[in-house]
Parts: structure tokens; sequence; C-alpha cells
């Protein structure tokens, strides 16, 4: 299994690299032309992974069907992307990314990450169309890039049920100083191109409506920042969820009806609530972060989440330490049917879907960051994941032996070129 | 206490005075017709980290960097933020990968950036203190 996914990230990778070459000659015959133009740049990530319990594996996030149990696997982490820019004038730049990662169809095909043009008339103002990267919680825009951050990956407890990496349509950005420092606010409005694995389907966000806003204000070394997001599902869940849906519509009873009804996601909404603080001075970095994700619909439960990350910087190497918690609550649907012959059988499964979404954990992190080059970063981390035996929202393959609890060691090189 | 501690100062400040002559301080410069007379360490940090582009006299800033590897480049920047050269581009991997902000124009050779400075009414740089020629103004001054 991990030799067919390391294949299918080296196919990846093969055509990735056909594309620099490519895009190289064309920056090269406009370089004779005497233009800095156009920029070819890219990053990446070669990663090992593995946990200590063979009970479940752990995903970096929603979008991936699998994850790494006990033994080293590159599956989750790896990654590799290429950027073009072509700057139109001093205002008008376009970008186009393309990354290969692991995604939910369980290979490394690439995917169009971003295709924007972007408008900055004044130092005041910026507006981008197209497909944008989408920040609906602090820094949620750089999650795949390694070589910007930190920590070997974004924090899991809470940025992995941010499904989200871009959506089609734009965004306006405007900047303002106020005392000493910058107010900043932000506005986006799209529909979102992804699908999530689900189950044994796929969850389709393609088509759903998302829009959102930020304020954020810089002053020195500190950054604050509260943001809003919606998303308006347009596609409703696969199965299991839908086959339960038609048993409960089918029992006729009208408590059943109704937790049909709650389930729906299709019609409904799903809201982003976010607060972060980041100290970034020196050889000293701070991040701290909340998050609520709140939804309408009764088929994924409600999470909070906060994390704070803390690095300081000794020559080249900066270690850090790491603490997050997430907690989603409990979904209360009931069937009304009698726990007996098929009542009983709806019953199991509807217990078993609203369960599915759970997470009830904390994770402590320690690592190390080294620049040990230009350009490159090597990276170890160990996290220790303690949660509850039914925290399985961020885990895949749990059998009923799966605690909680594991460990996860990684190590990273992450380059940009 | 005081008059035991002042003999103790002289000799460290004996001791230092060779290091601190020998490290020069780095200056921004812009073109005299940007109508700037000082800029503040915020609007600095504002123009080269691309949070804020604009000169205060209203004109917007165009910051060029020195080549990598040159040595004014790394002090500029630990002096202003605290940050080396791998906390810079880590900064800027997060901004260009999101399709944000560009980093300053590299210059190839530091004649190319003054130039540039000379050649545009916008366009900032930072260089050693004893580099400056006549055509340029210096806005700021980061001293060791």
């Amino acid at each position: 299994m991990m030799i067919k996914k390391c294949g299918d990230f080296l196919r990846a990778s093969a055509c990735l690299v056909a594309l620099v070459s490519a895009s190289t000659i064309a920056a090269a015959q406009d370089d004779e032309a005497g233009s800095a133009a156009f920029s070819l740049r890219g990053f990446g990530t070669a990663a090992l992974a593995r946990s200590t319990n063979g009970q479940a594996e752990v995903a970096r996030d929603l979008l991936q069907p699998r994850g790494v149990s006990n033994h080293w696997s590159g599956k989750i982490d790896s990654n590799l992307g290429v950027q073009a820019n072509y700057l139109a004038s001093e205002k008008i730049e376009a970008v186009v990314q393309a990354v290969s990662r692991y995604n939910y169809k369980g290979n490394f095909s690439p995917e169009l990450t971003e295709a924007l043009l972007k408008f900055d008339p004044n130092p005041f103002l910026s507006l981008r169309g197209g497909r944008v990267s989408t920040d609906f919680f602090m820094h949620g825009d750089s999650r795949l890039i390694g070589y910007s951050q930190l920590a070997v990956r974004p924090n899991m407890d809470f940025y992995s049920s941010l499904a989200v990496s871009y959506l089609d349509g734009g965004d306006v950005q405007v900047t303002v100083p106020v005392g000493e420092g910058l107010l900043r606010g932000k506005g986006y409005y799209g529909f979102l191109a992804e699908k999530l694995p689900f189950a044994d389907g796929n969850l389709n966000l393609r088509g759903s409506r998302a829009s959102g806003a930020y304020l954020d204000y810089q002053q020195g070394a500190w950054q604050w920042r509260g943001g809003l997001a919606r998303i308006s599902f347009k596609h409703s869940m696969p199965a299991p969820v839908g086959s339960l849906q038609s048993a409960l519509i089918e029992s006729g009873v009208s408590s059943a009806q109704q937790a049909a009804s709650d389930l729906e996601l299709q019609g409904t909404d799903a809201r982003y609530y976010s607060l972060g603080v980041v100290y970034d001075r020196g050889p000293l970095l701070v991040q701290m972060m909340l998050g609520r994700l709140s939804y309408e619909s009764e088929a994924i439960q409600d999470q909070n989440s906060g994390m704070f990350l803390a690095g300081y910087r000794i020559g080249e190497i900066k270690p850090f330490v790491g603490y997050s918690r997430t907690k989603s609550d409990a979904s209360h649907v009931a069937s009304g049917l009698p726990n007996t012959g098929s009542g009983a059988q709806i019953n199991a499964e509807l217990a078993s879907v609203l369960a599915e979404s759970h997470a009830d954990q904390h994770t402590y992190s320690i690592g190390l960051r080294w620049d040990f080059r230009r350009d490159m970063a090597f990276k170890f981390q160990a996290d220790a994941i303690r949660g509850k035996s039914d925290s399985i929202y961020n885990f895949r393959q749990e059998t009923s032996r799966w605690d909680g609890k594991t460990n996860v060691f990684t190590l990273a090189l992450d380059f940009v070129f | 206490m005081m008059r035991r501690m002042l003999p103790r100062l002289f000799v460290l400040l004996a001791v230092l005075m060779p290091v601190l002559a020998h490290a020069e301080s780095i200056v921004v410069v812009a073109n005299p017709a940007a109508g700037v007379d000082t800029l503040s360490r915020n609007d600095v940090i504002n123009i080269f980290l691309g949070s804020f582009r604009q000169l205060p006299s209203g004109i917007a800033a165009l910051p060029i960097d020195l080549p990598p590897g040159h040595p004014a480049r790394a002090e500029f920047y630990r002096l202003l933020v605290g940050k080396n050269q791998a906390e810079i581009n880590t900064y800027w991997a997060r901004l260009i990968f999101s399709g944000k902000t560009r980093p300053p124009i590299q210059a190839e050779r530091v004649e190319d950036a003054l130039s540039m400075v000379q050649g545009s009414v916008g366009a900032i740089t930072y260089l050693e203190r004893s580099k400056v020629s006549g055509k340029l103004k210096i806005v700021f001054e980061l001293a060791q």
C-alpha cells in the first residue's frame, strides 16, 4: 500500500517537474527578451511519520482518506507545489499554483490550488479574483507550505477540521495605518471546489457557497485577528448518512422523520469563528489561536479548538513546544423508534453516524526546526495525543480497541526553490 | 556600590570599543525627490516586509533588497526585526505561496540597487553608511 502511495507521489512529482522544466524554458525565453516579469518558484516537503498505536491511523486533516499508524510512512505530510507568477504591471499580477499531495482520492494527483489575478490599485487596497487560497483561520492559507511553518505541520487539533483550501471567487483587502500599527480588513466570497473522503464515498463541497471576513491589527511584533466564515452546503452527506436518512423517513414515524431532517446537510450552514494572536520578533515566535466550528446540521458535531505554539531560535536551530485541545459537542438526535427489530438497527446506525465526528483530546508537542542551509529546513517533532476512546474525528480505520491515545513522531525536510 | 561599578564599566567599554567602532551602522536611503525626510522603524518594517508600501509623502514605496549573501542584507534584517535570513525567507514563503504580497525586488549588485533608487522616485534600499553617495537621501538609520 505504502509503496503504491510512494509510486503515486513520484509520478505526480515527475509531472510537476516536467511542468517546471517547461516553464523554466519559457522563463529563460522571457529573460532573453529583457523582462523579469515571469517567475517560477516552488515548495515541498519530504517527510516520514509514524505513530505508536496500531489501533487507529492519524490523518493530517479531513481531506485524507487514510493516515499513518505504527509504521513509518511518507504519506500524510509529503507534498510538492509549483507556482508561476506573472507581473503584468506594477499593479497587476497573475498567480498559478499546482500542488501534489495525498488527497481525497487516496493518491497524489496534482490539483490546481491557486489561479488568480491580483490587482493592487494603491497601497491601501488589494483585490484578487479566480481560485484563491482561503484563510478561515489565521495562517490557514499556508497550511501546505511546510517551509513557512515552525512545526512539521499545522496543528492537527486546530486545523484538521478546516477542510477547505481554496475557493473560486474573490477577495478584497483593505489596509489602513491606525495608531502605531496597521488595521487590515479582508472579505471573501466564492464557491468551494473540493471533495472530502467520507466513509466509502465523498462529501462533495463543489458549488457550496463560502463567504467570510476578518479584522486584523498588527503593531510591532504583535498581530491580533478575529474572523468569521460561513459555508452554505449545496450537497447532502453521502451514504451511510444518506441511507440512514432514507430508513428514518421510510419508518413513517414523525420523530424519526424529524431526525432525518436534522441530519440533512444540504441547504444548511457551517460557521467558523476564530481568534488569533501572534508574537514574532527576534528569536521568539509565539502563536495562540482559538476556533469554533458550528454546524446547523446535526450530522457533524460542533467543535471548539485552541492551540499554543512557542519557539525560540538558538543559532540556526529553533526548538519549540506546543499544546492544543479540541472538543466537540455531542449531538442529541433521537429517532424515537423502539430499540427492537429494524428500529434497533436504525438506532445503532444513527448512534454511529453521530459519533463519527466526535473529538475530545489534547496534544502536547515538542520539536525543533534546523535551517541547515539556505531555503531548506530539517524538522523533528513528537506529538503526544491524549484523548478519550470516542475521540475519532481525526483518525481513520480505528478498531474497537482504540483508546484515544497515541504518539506521533515526524521527520521532515522542507524546501523552497 | 556605584563607585565600585564604575571602573568595571570603563574596562568593559575599553574592551568593547574596538568592536563597536568596527561595526558600521546600516542606513535606509531614498530618492531625494520622494519628499521624505525620515521614516520610522515601523514604516521601514511595513515597506520591506510588505504589509504597507507607502512613503509618508503618499508615494508608493518600492523596496529593493541587496543580493542574497551580501553582509549588509543580513545585518539590515537583524537590526530591523532581529531575524536571520532563514527566518525572513520563511516569512516570505508564507506570503508568496498564498498568493499575497511580493518580496522586495532583488538587485543583482549593490550598484544596481543604488541606480534603481536614483532612477525611481519611490524606490528605497539600504547599505552601509560609509557607502552613501550625495545623490541619495538617508531616511533612517539602524545603529549597531
